[in-house]
Parts: structure tokens; C-alpha cells; sequence
């Protein structure tokens, strides 16, 4: 799976001409909604931080939680919403600024997590959340990861490129939708 | 049966961040860079200091790659699982570019500029 996510859109909203050809491996995070967007596969991303899970939640693709001491409520919350086919995304950022104790309580609220995503037909999405290349994980890096969560790297990377095809979408102007 | 007499091992290029320049050593241990006390600390407290001692990680080249704040470091090939994790949870960060069993191998698509600084 040749897939990057990014956060930092307006880079890219104006570069239709220069990106035609990565547009396929190539997905804008945001966290709205968009009105007008090229060619670029996106998803909707909300952040634990800056919202509390109620009914009147906006839409989202994937929920990103920053706390593993706040993991059972949000799981709770999220049950009671009943949203199916959402991704529930952890960062190795967060957890790589903890110390080792809170690396352990990540260890069992990711197992948790993805046991919880199995029951609700959700996606648990792990991302390494980098901000600069030194943060970047590579692949056999983050199987060693799944593994040290007990997931399965195959199955799990398998299950993520059917979960983004299914939910990416392609916006091809204000008017149209492809 | 016939025992083994070496174990395998994995040799890895790790790019350091800045915060923890390749040149920074531990007051304590003026031969270790602190990337790696940082590493072993991480692994210690994540997997044990047996598994530390089984994983054997060791600082092979540092300063002299021609890329800029790259280290290569030697582990145990039943460990790499572990030793990775460690990595990939080190903080500041510290990321695995490329993994070979022989050194000959992981440099053979780097220019070093000496060799001086092998630390056996």
C-alpha cells in the first residue's frame, strides 16, 4: 500500500496540473468538509482535543484520539453513537513524547482500541504522525509495532487499503462529485 | 544437532535527529553517542534489562557516513522486533533507514569518507 495522508492541504488544493499523476497515492487530511477541491482523495478528520463526542457531531471519516487515559470514555461514546465504518486513529507521535509507564497503558488501550473496532466494524488506523522527516516510520518498523500491539501487520494492512478505498472520495470541482 | 556458534545479527542505519546530534556523548561515557544511551534506556524500560543484554545493540560506525547524523548500529537477529519498536518509540526521535545482515551490504549505497571511527 503506497499511501501518504497529509494534514497540510493548502499545499496542494492549487496544483492540479502538477499532481495528476500522484493523485492515487495521495490523501488530504481535513477537518471539514470541502466545498471546492481538485483532484485529491480526501478524509475527514476530527481531533479528541477539539471536540466532544455528542449526537450533533459533525460528519467525519476518522476520529483521532491523543490520550490513553481518556480511551474508555471515547470508546464509550462512540458506541453510543453508533456511527459504523469510522476509523479510530492513534498517532506514534503521541505516544513516542510519553514516558515508559504510559507507553504500557498505550500497548493496552491500542489492544483495546482495535478489539473494540473488530466488534463495530470500525478501522483502527495506527500513523506515525510525523511533523518532520526524522519522525517518519518505516514499514518493517511499524510491523514490529502491530505486532507489539498483537495485530496481525498482513490482515491489518490489507483490512486499512479496503477501508480507504471505500471510504476516500474524489472531489473533481465546486459543482461536480466523482 | 549442530550448535551454532555465532548469533546473526542485523546491522541498522539510523538517521538522529537534530536534538540528539550524532556528536553528543553521555557525560558518563565519553565513547557512547547519547542517541544510543537514549535507545538502550528506551528499550530497558520497555522490554527489561535481560532483554536488553539478549539484544545486544552496539554503535558500529557513527560520524563518518556521508550522510549527515546517521549512525549504524548492531543487534541481535532474534531481538530486531524489539530493537525496532524501541526505535520507532525513542524520544527525540530516531528512525531506521535500512536493515542488512552485513555492513557490506547497508553501505554499499553510501560513500564513506573514513573509516577511522570503528568502535568494536
Amino acid at each position: 500500500m503506497n499511501i501518504i495522508g497529509s494534514d497540510n492541504s493548502n499545499e496542494y488544493l492549487n496544483q492540479i496540473e502538477h499532481t495528476h499523476s500522484i493523485y492515487e497515492s495521495f490523501i488530504l487530511r481535513l477537518r471539514n468538509k470541502p466545498k471546492n477541491l481538485p483532484l485529491f482523495k480526501y478524509l475527514v478528520v476530527l481531533l479528541e482535543s477539539e471536540t466532544n463526542i455528542n449526537s450533533k457531531i459533525p460528519f467525519f471519516d476518522i476520529f483521532s484520539m491523543n490520550n490513553w487515559y481518556t480511551y474508555k470514555i471515547i470508546l464509550r461514546q462512540l458506541k453510543k453513537l453508533n456511527r459504523k465504518n469510522i476509523g479510530i486513529e492513534i498517532k506514534i507521535r503521541h505516544i513516542r513524547n510519553c514516558n515508559s509507564y504510559e507507553i504500557g497503558k498505550w500497548v493496552k488501550s491500542i489492544k483495546e482500541i482495535n478489539k473494540f473496532c473488530k466488534l463495530t466494524d470500525n478501522q483502527l488506523i495506527i500513523s506515525s504522525g510525523a511533523e518532520t522527516n526524522c519522525e517518519t516510520i518505516s514499514g518493517n518498523t511499524f510491523d514490529a509495532l502491530l505486532k507489539l500491539f498483537d495485530i496481525e501487520p498482513i490482515q491489518y494492512w490489507n483490512e486499512l487499503e479496503k477501508w480507504i478505498d471505500t471510504k476516500s472520495r474524489v472531489y473533481y470541482g465546486a459543482s461536480s462529485e466523482g | 544437532m549442530v550448535l551454532r556458534r555465532k548469533d546473526k545479527h542485523r546491522y541498522l542505519l539510523i538517521y538522529v535527529n537534530d536534538e540528539i546530534s550524532v556528536h553528543s556523548k553521555e557525560p558518563n561515557n565519553k565513547d557512547t553517542p547519547k542517541s544510543i544511551t537514549i535507545l538502550r534506556q528506551r528499550f530497558s524500560d520497555l522490554f527489561g534489562s535481560i532483554e536488553l543484554e539478549k539484544a545486544s545493540i552496539n554503535i558500529i560506525i557513527k560520524n563518518n557516513l556521508c550522510l549527515p547524523n546517521c549512525i549504524i548500529i548492531k543487534c541481535n537477529l532474534e531481538s530486531m522486533e524489539n530493537v525496532l519498536c524501541a526505535i520507532s518509540l525513542s524520544y527525540p526521535p530516531l528512525t531506521t533507514l535500512k536493515i542488512s545482515g552485513t555492513i557490506k551490504k547497508l553501505t554499499s549505497q553510501l560513500q564513506f569518507k573514513s573509516m577511522k571511527n570503528i568502535i568494536t
